[in-house]
C-alpha cells in the first residue's frame, strides 16, 4: 500500500493535532459524565467557583489544574487525600429507641443501618438498592427478540422487494420512506390501543411486537439495498436445480447476506436497546422495565440524583460502547465487496 | 433485591405462541384468497365479510375508526386480489405478508386513527366523552378548527411561521456542521500512514455511544451561568488572549461575542446552545459513513489519478467528492430527517419547554399540546409535520432525479451506510417525552 | 371417565382460584414521589396488609408528569391505578377528564384542616383524600452566617448585599429565579394572585398592578440591589447553597430533609419574609400529597381504598409523616403531638405554611403558570420592560385558556 501520496511528516503531525483537538471535544462531555458519576451531592453542576490566576499571572500548571478540577469529582480527592473522619461515624450511633407498641418498629430495624457515602457509593447503590440487574437483562431480553423478530422479517420483506415485481410495489416502498418522517408522539396512544387489544398490555411480548414493527421499515431499506447487490445468477441456477424460492432465500441469499444482516440487527438492537417512548407507553411493573425507564426513576425535576443516574448511564455506555467499537471496525474493514464502482 | 428472570422466558414461549398464531392466522387467509379470487361471488362476499367484522368490531364497543378499517382492510384486500394480484404473484405475497400485517396494525392504523383524531377535538373537557361513547366532538363546523389552530398567530411571538423558520435553520446549520466536521475528521483519519487510527477513531465516536440524555444533561449544566463550565471556559480564555493596550486590557475575543453568557434566558443564545450540543451529538453519525465510503474506494482509483498527474484538492474534487457522493447524500437526507425531528435535544435544552426561544417545530407541538393535554390539535400539528417533511422528500427526490439516475445512487448509498454500520437514530428519550 | 375426570378436575381448579380471587382484593397504587419516600410508602403497606390481609396493595413509581399521561391513557381502556398518590394539582387534570371520582364521603369527618380540603376542591367537591401538606418555599440560611434573621426584605436586602461579591461568585439570594412557582410568594406579597375562580370558570389575572409591582420588585432585586446572579435555575440554587456561595436560599420544604442531611443543627429555616412596600408577607403556594380514586373504582375495591384512606390518615401514619417525611401532617391532633413540637424544623416550616395560600386545583392553572413564566423570564432576561412583559404574559394565559376551556361546540 506504500502510495506515493504517503503524507509526510509535518503534515501527519498537523493531521495528529487536529484530531487531537478533536477528541479532546469529543470526549470532554463524557468524562464529566463520569466525574459527575462519583458525585454525591446530586446536582450536576460542581459548586467550585473559579480560581484562576489574574491577567498575565497563569502558568500551564494552572491550566491543567482548571481542566483538572472539571474532571476529577471532589469525592475521589477526598476518598485518597484525607483518611476518615472520625466525626461521621459518631453520630450515627444515636438510633430510635424501639417501641413494642409501634408495628413500624420491625420495620424501621430492618432498613435503618445507615450507610457512609463513599467515592463509589453511586455505583454500589445502583447494584444493591435498585433493580438495576434486573433492567438491564429486561432490556437486553426485549432488544435481542424484537432485533431478531424485525430483521427476519426485514429480509423476508426485503427479497419480495429486491427479487420480485408485484402490484403496487411502488407505493410499498414510498410507504417504508414515509413511516420514517412520521413524529414520534403521534403513534402513542394507538399503538398503546393495539397492543392492549392484542391483549399484550405490560408484557414483555407486547413490547417486542411493537418494538420489531418500528424498526421494520429502515431494516427493509438496508437489506433490499444489499439483496439488490447480490448476483441474481446464484439463484437462478439454484431454481434451475429445483430449488423452490423459499429454500432459495433461505439458503442461498440468506448466508450470502451475513454481513448485511449483522449491520441490520445492530441498527435495530442499538435502537431498540435505548427505546423509550414506547416502552414507557408499553410496559406499567417496575420489575418488567428496560433501563431507559429505569434510570428515569433517577431524574425527577426537583429531585433528580444525578449522581446515580450518571454512574446508570456510565455503565450502560460501557458495554454498548464495546460492542459498538467491535462491530464498527467488523463493519467498516470487512465490507468492502462489491463497492461502489463509480 | 431480587430479580425475576425465568418470567421474561415464559414471556418470549407466549410471544413465539401469538407470533404462531398471527403467521398461520394470516397464511390461511391468503391462501383462501388464492384459492377464491376467481369465483363471481369472492367480490360481494368480501365486501359482507368486511361489513360483519366492522359490525362485530362494533360489538366490542370499539370507535367508529376502528370499524371503519375493520370494515375497509377485507374489501381493499378483495379488490387488490380481484383487480391487480389476479391469482399471480404467490412467493412475494407470502414473503410480503408478515411485515404487511405489522406494518398494517402498528404504522397504518395509528397514522388513520390520529388521522381521524386530528378532525377531532379530544381534549380533557371532552375525555370522559371519549372514553364513555368511544368518540369526540367535530372540531369546529368543518373539523378543521385543530388545523387552523396550528397557524394561529401566538402572542408570544412564536407562532407557527417562527418557529418553522427556526427549524428550517436548525437542520441547516446542524447538517452543515454534521457532514462538515464529519467529512473533515473523515479525510483526516483516512490518511495515509497515520498512527493511531482506531484509538482516534473510538474516541471521536464517543458522543454516540453516550446515552444521549445525560450528555445533553451534562452539557445543560455546562451551560448554566455562573456554575457552568462553557463560562469559566470563556472566562480564561479571554484572559489567556488579553493584551494591553494603552493602560486598558482588551480581549480581543469579546469583538466577536465570545463573552460569558446568561444562555438560557437569551434566546439566540439558547437556540446557539442547542446547536452546540446537537453538533457535537450529531458529527460521529456522519464521520462514520463518510469513512466507510471512502475506505471502499479502492486504492487504484487513487493511484490512477495521480499517474494522470492530479494534485491533491484535484484528487479530491474530481475524484473523491463523487464517490462520496452516493453515500453521503441519503445519509444526509435521513440526518435532515432526524434533525428536523429531533426532540430529545431542544426538548432537555429548555428544560422541557421552560425557556422559550429554541423551539422547533416537533418541540413545540409538544409543549403546545401536551401540558394542555389537546391530543385532537396534537394530532392536526403531527399531520402539518408530516406534510412539510413529505414535500421536502418529494421535492428532494425530485431534484435528485433530475441531476442524476437516483435508483442507481440509492442503492449505492444503501450500501454506503452498510458499510457505516451505524443505527439511525438513538432515541433515547427524555424524560416522560411523549 | 377420563375426560370426566379431568372436567371435574379441571372446574375444581377453576373454583379454586376463583374463590382465591374472590378473597383477596388487589389494589393498583401509583405514587410519584422520590425513593426514600417511596421506602417510606411500602412500610405503610406492609403494615396496613399486616392488619388487613385480605388486600393487596401493588405499588408502581412514574415519574410526575409521566404519571399523568399514563393514567389518562390507561383510563381510555379501562386500566390504571385504582389509587393515586401525588400533588393536588392532579385534582385538575383528572377531575376535569373525568377519570377519579370526589372522596367526600371519605373526607367527610375526617378532622383535616380546611386548606387540606380547599386544596382540591372542583366545583364543590373534594376530589383528594388529603394526607400532608407542604410544597411551600421557605427560606433557608445557614445559623453562624446568618446572626439575626431580617424582618422584611429591606433588612434581607441589607444583609444579602453585604454578603454578595459577584468577583467571587457569591450572592446574597438564590433562588430558581425564573420559575413562576417562585415569583408566586412575591406577588402574593403584592396582594395579587394569578388565579380567579368563580363557579366553574376561572380567569388568569396578570395583567394586574399588583403583579406589575412584585416583577418590578424581582427585577431589582437583581438589577438594583444585584444580590441575585444574572441567571439562576434550580440546580443553580441549590448548589450554590451547598456550596456556601450564598447567604440565603428560597426553595421548597421537600429539600428540608436533604439540607438537614448536610448542616445539621446549622441548618435554619423561616417564613418567607415580609414585602416592606406592603407590610404583607410573602404568599407561597401551599400544596400536599393526596390520594385520588379511579372514577372506575367500584365495590370491594372502594371498600378496600377506603380501608386505606382511613390508615393513612390514622394518628399512626400521620405520625410518621413528621417523623419520617419531614412533611406536615393534615391531622389538627397529630399536629399538636409532643414529637412534632419538639421538632424546631419542622415547626418553623407549619409556621411558613401558615402565610402560604393553597394552590388552585383548577387546571387553569396551568395557562396562569406558562403566561407566568414567559413573563418572569422576558422581564428577568431584559428582553422585554415589566410593563411590556405583564401584558405579554396576560395574552399568552388568555390564548392557553382558551384552549383548555374551547367548549366543546358541535356535537
Amino acid at each position: 500500500m506504500a502510495l506515493s501520496n504517503k503524507a509526510s511528516l509535518p503534515r501527519l503531525l498537523f493531521v495528529h493535532l487536529i484530531l487531537w483537538a478533536a477528541c479532546l471535544v469529543a470526549t470532554f462531555p463524557v468524562l464529566r459524565v463520569v466525574a459527575i458519576s462519583f458525585r454525591n451531592t446530586d446536582t450536576v453542576s460542581s459548586s467550585e467557583q473559579l480560581n484562576f490566576p489574574p491577567r498575565g499571572q497563569a502558568t500551564v500548571a494552572d491550566y491543567l489544574k482548571f481542566f483538572g478540577n472539571a474532571l476529577v469529582p471532589t469525592e475521589i480527592v477526598a476518598a485518597f487525600t484525607e483518611q476518615d473522619s472520625p466525626e461521621k461515624a459518631a453520630s450515627e450511633t444515636a438510633a430510635p429507641i424501639a417501641n413494642a407498641d409501634d408495628p413500624f418498629a420491625s420495620l424501621d430495624a430492618a432498613s435503618s443501618q445507615k450507610s457512609t457515602r463513599t467515592w463509589y457509593s453511586n455505583y454500589s447503590d445502583l447494584f444493591t438498592k435498585y433493580l438495576f440487574v434486573q433492567w438491564i437483562y429486561n432490556s437486553l431480553v426485549i432488544s435481542l427478540t424484537a432485533s431478531l423478530i424485525g430483521v427476519f422479517l426485514a429480509a423476508s420483506a426485503a427479497y419480495a422487494f429486491a427479487r420480485f415485481e408485484f402490484p403496487g410495489k411502488k407505493f410499498a416502498s414510498a410507504l417504508l420512506f414515509m413511516t420514517q418522517m412520521i413524529p414520534a408522539p403521534l403513534m402513542i396512544i394507538p399503538v398503546y390501543l393495539v397492543i392492549k387489544s392484542l391483549g399484550l398490555g405490560n408484557t414483555y411480548a407486547g413490547l417486542i411486537i411493537a418494538l420489531s414493527v418500528t424498526i421494520l421499515p429502515f431494516s427493509i431499506m438496508i437489506l433490499k439495498g444489499y439483496f439488490e447487490t447480490v448476483p441474481k445468477s446464484l439463484e437462478e441456477a439454484a431454481r434451475v436445480d429445483g430449488c423452490t424460492a423459499t429454500s432459495a432465500f433461505f439458503r442461498i441469499l440468506l448466508p450470502l447476506s451475513t454481513p448485511a444482516l449483522a449491520i441490520a440487527f445492530l441498527f435495530a438492537f442499538t435502537n431498540a436497546w435505548s427505546e423509550f417512548l414506547l416502552a414507557s407507553t408499553l410496559i406499567d411493573s417496575i420489575e418488567l422495565r428496560p433501563w431507559t425507564l429505569g434510570l428515569m426513576e433517577f431524574s425527577g425535576s426537583y429531585d433528580a440524583r444525578w449522581g446515580i443516574f450518571a454512574a446508570g448511564s456510565v455503565v450502560i455506555a460501557l458495554p454498548s460502547m464495546a460492542l459498538f467499537l467491535y462491530s464498527s471496525k467488523y463493519v467498516i474493514s470487512g465490507l468492502t465487496v462489491g463497492s461502489v464502482k463509480g | 433485591m431480587n430479580l425475576s428472570l425465568t418470567p421474561a422466558l415464559w414471556e418470549i414461549l407466549r410471544l413465539g405462541g401469538v407470533l404462531l398464531l398471527l403467521l398461520s392466522v394470516s397464511y390461511a387467509y391468503l391462501w383462501l384468497n388464492y384459492k377464491l379470487w376467481a369465483y363471481k361471488l369472492y367480490l360481494p362476499c368480501k365486501i359482507l365479510l368486511g361489513i360483519s367484522l366492522g359490525l362485530s368490531v362494533k360489538g366490542f364497543n370499539a370507535s367508529w375508526l376502528t370499524v371503519a378499517f375493520a370494515t375497509l382492510v377485507p374489501v381493499a384486500v378483495g379488490f387488490y386480489f380481484r383487480f391487480r394480484l389476479k391469482g399471480r404473484f404467490h412467493t412475494p405475497a407470502y414473503f410480503l405478508t408478515p411485515a404487511a400485517v405489522g406494518i398494517l396494525l402498528l404504522f397504518l392504523y395509528p397514522l388513520l386513527y390520529e388521522l381521524y383524531l386530528s378532525f377531532h377535538d379530544l381534549n380533557l373537557r371532552t375525555f370522559s366523552q371519549w372514553i364513555n361513547e368511544g368518540r369526540a366532538p367535530l372540531a369546529g363546523s368543518f373539523g378543521l378548527d385543530n388545523y387552523f389552530e396550528v397557524f394561529r398567530e401566538r402572542a408570544t411571538g412564536q407562532g407557527f411561521l417562527v418557529v418553522f423558520g427556526r427549524t428550517i435553520l436548525w437542520t441547516v446549520i446542524n447538517l452543515v456542521f454534521h457532514v462538515g466536521i464529519g467529512l473533515i475528521l473523515a479525510l483526516l483519519l483516512n490518511t495515509a500512514g497515520l498512527k493511531a487510527k482506531n484509538i482516534y477513531r473510538s474516541l471521536l465516536t464517543l458522543p454516540w455511544v453516550m446515552p444521549q440524555v445525560i450528555a445533553v444533561l451534562v452539557w445543560r449544566s455546562d451551560f448554566d451561568e455562573s456554575v457552568g463550565f462553557i463560562n469559566k471556559f470563556i472566562i480564561v480564555m479571554n484572559r489567556l488572549f488579553s493584551f494591553e493596550w494603552g493602560g486598558t486590557v482588551v480581549e480581543p475575543l469579546t469583538w466577536i461575542g465570545f463573552q460569558p453568557q446568561a444562555w438560557f434566558l437569551n434566546p439566540a443564545s439558547l437556540f446557539a446552545a442547542a446547536c452546540i450540543v446537537n453538533i457535537w451529538l450529531g458529527v460521529p453519525f456522519m464521520m462514520i459513513n463518510a469513512l466507510g465510503a471512502l475506505q471502499s474506494i479502492p486504492k487504484s482509483v487513487y493511484e490512477a489519478a495521480s499517474i494522470d498527474g492530479a494534485r491533491a484538492w484535484q484528487r479530491f474534487y474530481h475524484v473523491t467528492l463523487p464517490l462520496l457522493k452516493p453515500v453521503m447524500v441519503p445519509a444526509t437526507m435521513l440526518g435532515a430527517i432526524w434533525t428536523f425531528n429531533n426532540l430529545n435535544v431542544i426538548v432537555l435544552m429548555t428544560d422541557m419547554g421552560r425557556y422559550e426561544g429554541a423551539d422547533i417545530l416537533v418541540s413545540d407541538l409538544y409543549k403546545q399540546s401536551f401540558t394542555y393535554y389537546r391530543y385532537g390539535f396534537a394530532a392536526a400539528y403531527s399531520f402539518v409535520i408530516f406534510a412539510i417533511l413529505c414535500v421536502f422528500t418529494y421535492a428532494q427526490s425530485r431534484l435528485g432525479q433530475e441531476s442524476k439516475p437516483s435508483k442507481k445512487e440509492q442503492d449505492a448509498a444503501f450500501k454506503g451506510l452498510k458499510k457505516s454500520g451505524l443505527p439511525p437514530s438513538k432515541e433515547l428519550g427524555s424524560m416522560g417525552v411523549q | 371417565m377420563k375426560k370426566t375426570m379431568r372436567f371435574v378436575l379441571g372446574m375444581a381448579l377453576l373454583a379454586a382460584t376463583g374463590a382465591r380471587a374472590q378473597d383477596s382484593v388487589k389494589i393498583n397504587f401509583w405514587e410519584q414521589d422520590p425513593p426514600a419516600t417511596a421506602a417510606e410508602i411500602d412500610k405503610w403497606i406492609t403494615v396496613f396488609q399486616q392488619q388487613n390481609p385480605k388486600i393487596k396493595i401493588i405499588r408502581q413509581h412514574y415519574e410526575n408528569e409521566e404519571l399523568r399521561t399514563k393514567f389518562l391513557r390507561s383510563s381510555v381502556t379501562g386500566d390504571g391505578a385504582d389509587l393515586v398518590y401525588g400533588p393536588n394539582d392532579i385534582a385538575g387534570v383528572f377531575a376535569t377528564a373525568g377519570v377519579i371520582q370526589p372522596v367526600d364521603d371519605i373526607v367527610k369527618d375526617g378532622g383535616f384542616t380546611p386548606a387540606a380540603l380547599e386544596m382540591t376542591k372542583l366545583n364543590g367537591k373534594v376530589y383528594g383524600v388529603p394526607l400532608s401538606e407542604g410544597a411551600h418555599l421557605v427560606l433557608y440560611y445557614l445559623k453562624d452566617k446568618v446572626k439575626e434573621l431580617p424582618k422584611d426584605t429591606a433588612g434581607l436586602i441589607k444583609q444579602a448585599k453585604e454578603f454578595t461579591n459577584p468577583k467571587e461568585n457569591k450572592y446574597g439570594l438564590a433562588f430558581f429565579q425564573s420559575e413562576p412557582f417562585w415569583f408566586v410568594a412575591f406577588q402574593g406579597g403584592f396582594g395579587g394572585w394569578p388565579l380567579q375562580t368563580k363557579g366553574d370558570r376561572s380567569k388568569v389575572t396578570i395583567d394586574t398592578p399588583e403583579t406589575r409591582k412584585a416583577l418590578q420588585f424581582l427585577v431589582d432585586l437583581k438589577d438594583k440591589e444585584k444580590i441575585l446572579p444574572k441567571e439562576c435555575n434550580y440546580d443553580c440554587a441549590k448548589n450554590m447553597f451547598l456550596g456556601g456561595r450564598t447567604l440565603f436560599h428560597i426553595s421548597g420544604d421537600w429539600e428540608l430533609k436533604s439540607y438537614k442531611d448536610k448542616f445539621g443543627d446549622n441548618l435554619g429555616i423561616a417564613p418567607l419574609p415580609i414585602i416592606t412596600e406592603t407590610g404583607k408577607a410573602m404568599t407561597p403556594m401551599l400544596g400536599g400529597r393526596f390520594l385520588y380514586v379511579n372514577a372506575k373504582t367500584k365495590g370491594p375495591q372502594l371498600e378496600a381504598v377506603k380501608k386505606f384512606a382511613q390508615f393513612v390518615n390514622s394518628k399512626l401514619v400521620q405520625l410518621r409523616i413528621a417523623t419520617q417525611l419531614d412533611s406536615i401532617p393534615v391531622s389538627q391532633e397529630v399536629r399538636n403531638d409532643p414529637a412534632v413540637t419538639s421538632n424546631a424544623l419542622l415547626m418553623s416550616s407549619i409556621a411558613a405554611a401558615a402565610q402560604a395560600k393553597p394552590m388552585p386545583p383548577q387546571v387553569e392553572m396551568r395557562a396562569a403558570w406558562d403566561g407566568m413564566r414567559i413573563m418572569v423570564q422576558r422581564a428577568m432576561s431584559g428582553q422585554e420592560t415589566v410593563a411590556v412583559a405583564v401584558k405579554t404574559g396576560q395574552k399568552a394565559a388568555d390564548e392557553a385558556l382558551k384552549s383548555i376551556q374551547r367548549p366543546a361546540t358541535a356535537r
